[in-house]
């Protein structure tokens, strides 16, 4: 399995991001593709946009990847748009577990996301995670903490099942005292999807943080809020 | 539950009350059509402005046939000022003029709202007050907490083109002269987003008051509004 940002993909990306202009009712989106790449601090703006699907339109490939390895949950299967084109999403909740697995449009799984709490985030990671937040930030508050392994089915299975035997749900411990399991990262490319509600000099904001596993920041993203008008008045 | 199965409840809850509504005496059934002009500026300053009309479509009558009458009401105009004071919460003050035969009204307003996005659902929590002065009535003074929920109808959050549910329930004690009055409200709406910034919401706006004086007073809106953000 690819390391998920070979040279090739990111050519590809990039471009289609340079090429992709989206124009909304008078709105324009405009996303710099390379900035983020060379330029840590500067946060891109999260483009995504999600609808309910059935599984009838999804890719057998990708359908039967989720009902291998759901165990009968319930499955909701989402179509998202993104700046780098449209994938397949299932969401689904297993033994106390939020999980999300990612395909793209051709059916090929991307990525699994699980939730996690965030005293279930490794010491190596934590620890860079909230000196980052610290450096960067006024004041934060998390809001949502996700593991992210990219790397075949097999891998991820096997690098989740060694987790989970090794870190059970509210196995208790303190903070952080959960582990790493080093020697399946080998196989798969692990990396940890952050929301955090920040305060910066400019303001309050939502921001969509991406690490590695050792919480050495890689990416960051705004989430642009959803109007609230019709909520307010 | 796929989109259509939200749509038919959602018009079962809308038009479900409306018969043994009509079928008491005390109800009374109305129209409330408004529109609301949001417009953003910098620093998180924003002004909101509102022309909302009410019209009584049945009263209270000793009988059925006469009950159906039509009415004029009211008509609001409201402007606020508003200031983002966090994320997703904003304070927001402001005046009401209130155009009614015979009688005008003019209202202050205050109000709070902390909106909490989850995931699949937003939560928006508004308390306010409001002060109103005619020259014919003593000045009501209210105090109001209202929680709003909305749900996207497709997907986890509401994008442009996408239907949504609005459920909302609001409580208001008032004050006036030596009396007062606690009126509850139910606030059940489908809505439709064209985009972010323009949506529509047809629904019902359900009023209960006076119940802890014995003389309890059901009052039903059929609620058309569009929110418009430029």
């Amino acid at each position: 399995m690819s390391e998920g940002f070979s040279h090739g993909v990111l050519l590809n990306l990039m471009n289609t991001i340079k090429h992709k202009i989206y124009t909304y009712n008078k709105v324009v989106i405009l996303i710099c593709s390379g900035i983020f790449l060379f330029s840590p601090l500067t946060a891109q703006v999260k483009f995504e946009q999600e609808r309910r699907i059935t599984e009838q339109v999804v890719p057998d490939s990708a359908r039967l990847v989720v009902e291998a390895i759901s165990s009968g949950s319930r499955i909701k299967w989402y179509q998202e748009q993104r700046l780098e084109g449209i994938s397949f999403e299932a969401k689904y909740a297993l033994e106390g577990r939020q999980y999300s697995v990612e395909f793209n449009q051709q059916g090929v799984l991307e990525d699994v996301e699980i939730a996690l709490k965030w005293k279930e985030v490794p010491q190596p990671a934590s620890v860079g995670m909230e000196a980052h937040f610290d450096s960067t930030y006024l004041r934060h508050r998390l809001r949502k903490v996700q593991e992210q392994l990219s790397g075949s089915l097999p891998a991820i299975q096997e690098h989740w099942q060694q987790w989970s035997a090794t870190n059970p749900v509210d196995a208790g411990g303190g903070a952080n005292s959960h582990i790493l399991v080093m020697d399946t990262l080998k196989k798969v490319m692990l990396r940890y999807e952050v929301v955090v509600q920040v305060r910066t000099a400019e303001g309050p904001a939502l921001h969509e943080v991406l690490f590695d596993e050792q919480g050495r920041m890689l990416q960051t993203a705004t989430i642009l809020l959803r109007n609230t008008d019709n909520l307010a008045y | 539950m796929r989109t259509k199965h939200w749509l038919f409840l959602g018009l079962l809850i809308l038009f479900g009350p409306m018969q043994p509504a009509i079928a008491q005496s005390s109800f009374e059934l109305g129209f409330l059509p408004a529109i609301n002009i949001n417009r953003k500026f910098d620093q998180g300053w924003g002004l909101n402005a509102k022309v909302e009309s009410r019209a009584l479509l049945r009263q209270p009558a000793v009988d059925q046939e006469s009950a159906w009458d039509p009415d004029y009401v009211l008509t609001d105009f409201i402007l606020l000022g508003s200031r983002k004071v966090g994320l997703a919460h904003s304070v927001a003050a402001g005046y009401v003029l209130r155009l009614r035969p015979g009688d005008n009204a003019h209202r202050t307003v205050q109000q709070f709202t902390a909106v909490q996005p989850l995931t699949g659902v937003r939560l928006a929590h508004r308390v306010s007050s409001d002060q109103t002065f005619s020259e014919q009535e003593p000045p009501v003074f209210r105090l109001r907490y209202r929680l709003v929920a909305e749900w996207p109808l497709s997907g986890q959050e509401l994008d442009p083109r996408e239907p949504y549910l609005k459920l909302g329930n609001e409580y208001l004690q008032a004050w006036q002269a030596n009396s007062t009055d606690l009126e509850i409200r139910a606030i059940p709406t489908l809505g439709y987003a064209f985009t972010d910034n323009s949506k529509i919401e047809l629904g019902l706006d359900y009023r209960v008051n006076s119940f802890l004086s014995g003389k309890t007073e059901h009052t039903l809106w059929t609620a058309l509004q569009w929110f418009i953000t430029w």
